[in-house]
């Protein structure tokens, strides 16, 4: 039960200056909290003190940097204004109060770490795993996709592939070519870009730097975070699905899948496999290829309700439905799901959600396929439609998976057998009744992963969604082969992430 | 940059790095949103480097360093959306006072912010990481660890509240020990 607020002065008044730092408060409460403030130096003092302590808490946590006793100051050399002023760029003077407490974060390695990697890939080097340490004095050559740094000094730096960059010390990067968005925390002014011709220090703790074939560096000083900004530059990784958890038996992976953490908004989420929005198969129709199922190595596979089971209800990573039917263009109109007058239906996939996906901000859909070691390390291409067309939406094909075969979030996934019908696979009924042979492949296979937006398919944010089609793209002889298919659940209400009762 | 305005930029930076902290946490007082505090603190030390030549070496850095951001603060109220809740122009003239002439311990309580957060268990720290490093909101703290929203937004008032108190009992400690 709440306590009257003239009980407790001191709590109610904690109460109004939280929210309105968490932007949170409202009129009422505002003029509230006006009126406690006015005339009162107790409790301006204890506004003071809450705003000292908000402060403080989130230059500690940003900062990452240590410092002694008396303060590690920022102390701007000269060359802060000369450089500022010779960019003609406006100063972006280092924002807030200094920590003098040592940061929450678990200390800093004394390395340079991959925070983490959205599709990346460099020349001759694995990727190492988030957190893990990359080589000083080494030249990395990153071919694609984009990888996130660290540095000692709390530096991170975001390379966007093609790019070649060395760690030349723990405050230095070299950039060969390419480019790097690049934050800088407090007590990180001494951190340096090397280019070819030039050096970029000290510019303010955002900036963007491009390096071209010719070795010439274009410098943008990114005035503030919350200004809109060069287009090019980056403060995180795209939205994307980050890591998937799998279970184990005996200490081996029973490919069955337990949680995702999915980066949406910006923001990260942790689901648990049972909180997704799951699916049900509505049309399937494979094209000439005739592998279309794969279940577990012990399983029945006789009655068409285990099929079912296959492809709707399992959360296991290495059963369910392959080798999609497809088309080498995309659709612009409804897939046809059943025959008509003696006319084909579309090849591909339909699948409806057991409760409609709502179009959020970032993904909206996970989508996992199985892939061959001999498969294409970024995923087998694929096309996701809308069911019904309407003016507006589009279909968007997938090129690159966000866990990718050479990812090191990619899980390899226990033995299977693969099903393959004595026939073409036209129907959902032929492929829950049909006759078939079961195999097993003799190579090892991975669980990759990529995500959906809504919006991408021209949805409107907000709108609920609850079926899409998925075809192959045709764009080799490998067929996607979609083994888990499902919704995330909407995303926390402003009102709920923040003004909670 | 000539050499007198190398001497007269680093006299500057000498007041400026003693007391920005003090600077800062004079414009939050005015501004309680972070992002605009950051903002108009930013604009303030530009404004101080260039109004530099006005600065009468005789005097204190911080009163006049403090009545420029008072001017951006004005200024930034003034073009900031009506829309928005601000505190009364006579309430912000009494806590710009107040603040100036307690700006003095602020260092101190940075002090003893370090060592009341030392004493925090793995579970707390992890709740202050959560929100403020990583900037997750309450409902995505409690999503992820399979906690209630309300919850978590008690703990976390809790938290503060004891991080004040804890702050406001070293302080004391320290006076009384002289």
């Amino acid at each position: 039960m709440s306590q009257p607020p003239e009980l407790y002065p001191a709590r109610a008044l904690h109460e109004l200056i939280s929210k309105l730092v968490d932007g949170t408060i409202n009129a009422s409460e505002h003029s509230d909290l006006q009126e406690r403030l006015r005339d009162d130096a107790s409790a301006q003092q204890a506004y003071f003190d809450y705003l000292d302590l908000d402060s403080d808490l989130r230059q500690m946590t940003h900062s990452g940097a240590v410092s002694s006793g008396n303060g590690l100051w920022i102390l701007p050399v000269l060359g802060v204004m000369a450089a500022l002023l010779a960019l003609g760029a406006a100063i972006w003077w280092w924002s807030s109060s200094v920590s003098v407490v040592p940061t929450l974060a678990a200390p800093l390695a004394n390395e340079v770490l991959l925070l983490q990697s959205s599709g990346g890939q460099f020349f001759r080097d694995p990727m190492p795993s988030s957190g893990q340490a990359m080589d000083r004095n080494h030249e990395y050559a990153l071919t694609s996709g984009l990888i996130e740094l660290r540095f000692p000094d709390g530096t991170q730096v975001i390379v966007e592939g093609p790019s070649v960059i060395e760690l030349d010390n723990l405050h230095r990067l070299i950039v060969r070519q390419g480019t790097c968005s690049v934050f800088t925390p407090f007590g990180a002014e001494g951190f340096k870009v090397i280019t070819p011709r030039t050096e970029v220090a000290n510019v303010g703790p955002r900036f963007l730097v491009k390096v071209d074939e010719g070795g010439e560096a274009t410098v943008q000083v990114i005035e503030s975070a919350l200004a809109a900004g060069p287009k090019h530059y980056r403060d995180q990784l795209p939205d994307r699905i980050l890591n998937f958890r799998v279970g184990s038996t005996a200490g081996i992976s029973n490919g069955s899948l337990d949680e995702v953490s999915v980066q949406r908004g910006g923001h990260t989420f942790h689901y648990a496999v049972a909180d997704l929005i799951g699916v049900r198969i509505e049309h399937f129709q494979g094209g000439s290829n005739t592998h279309h199922l794969t279940v577990a190595t012990d399983a029945s596979v006789d009655a068409a309700s285990s099929r079912q089971e296959v492809l709707e209800s399992d959360r296991l990573l290495h059963t369910g439905v392959i080798n999609l039917g497809g088309s080498p263009d995309p659709i612009d109109r409804d897939p046809s799901l059943r025959e008509r007058e003696g006319q084909a239906t579309t090849q591909g996939m339909a699948i409806r959600f057991l409760s409609p996906v709502r179009n959020d901000s970032g993904p909206d859909v996970l989508f996992f396929e199985l892939q061959s070691v001999v498969g294409a390390s970024e995923g087998d291409a694929f096309r996701v439609s809308p069911l019904h067309f309407v003016p507006g939406l589009r279909s968007l094909t997938i090129n690159r998976y966000d866990i990718a075969l050479n990812a090191t979030e990619a899980k390899l996934i226990p033995d299977f057998d693969l099903l393959q019908f004595k026939s073409n696979v036209l129907s959902l009924d032929s492929l829950l009744t049909g006759d078939c042979v079961r195999r097993n492949p003799a190579i090892p296979f991975w669980a990759i992963a990529v995500t959906i937006d809504l919006s991408d398919l021209g949805y409107l944010p907000g709108s609920d969604v609850d079926g899409l089609f998925f075809q192959d793209a045709m764009d080799d002889d490998q067929s996607v082969d979609p083994v888990f298919i499902a919704g995330l659940p909407p995303l926390p209400t402003a009102a709920e992430g923040t003004s909670l009762p | 940059m000539n050499a007198s305005q190398n001497e007269q930029y680093e006299v500057f930076l000498k007041h400026f790095v003693r007391d920005q902290t003090r600077i800062f946490a004079y414009v939050r007082s005015l501004l309680p949103q972070y992002a605009d505090a950051q903002d108009v603190f930013q604009r303030c030390s530009l404004t101080l480097w260039r109004s530099f030549d006005e600065f009468d070496e005789q005097r204190l850095f911080l009163p006049w360093a403090c009545r420029i951001a008072f001017n951006e603060v004005r200024n930034f109220r003034r073009v900031s959306s009506r829309d928005r809740l601000q505190f009364a122009d006579d309430l912000i003239e009494q806590l710009a006072e107040q603040r100036l002439v307690r700006l003095v311990d602020r260092d101190r309580r940075l002090t003893a912010l370090r060592e009341c957060t030392e004493k925090l268990n793995s579970s707390d720290r992890s709740l202050i990481q959560a929100v403020y490093e990583e900037l997750r909101t309450v409902s995505e703290v409690a999503i992820s660890t399979g906690k209630a929203a309300q919850s978590i937004y008690n703990r976390l008032s809790t938290l503060r509240r004891n991080l004040l108190q804890c702050i406001e009992r070293r302080l004391a400690t320290e006076d009384r020990s002289g």
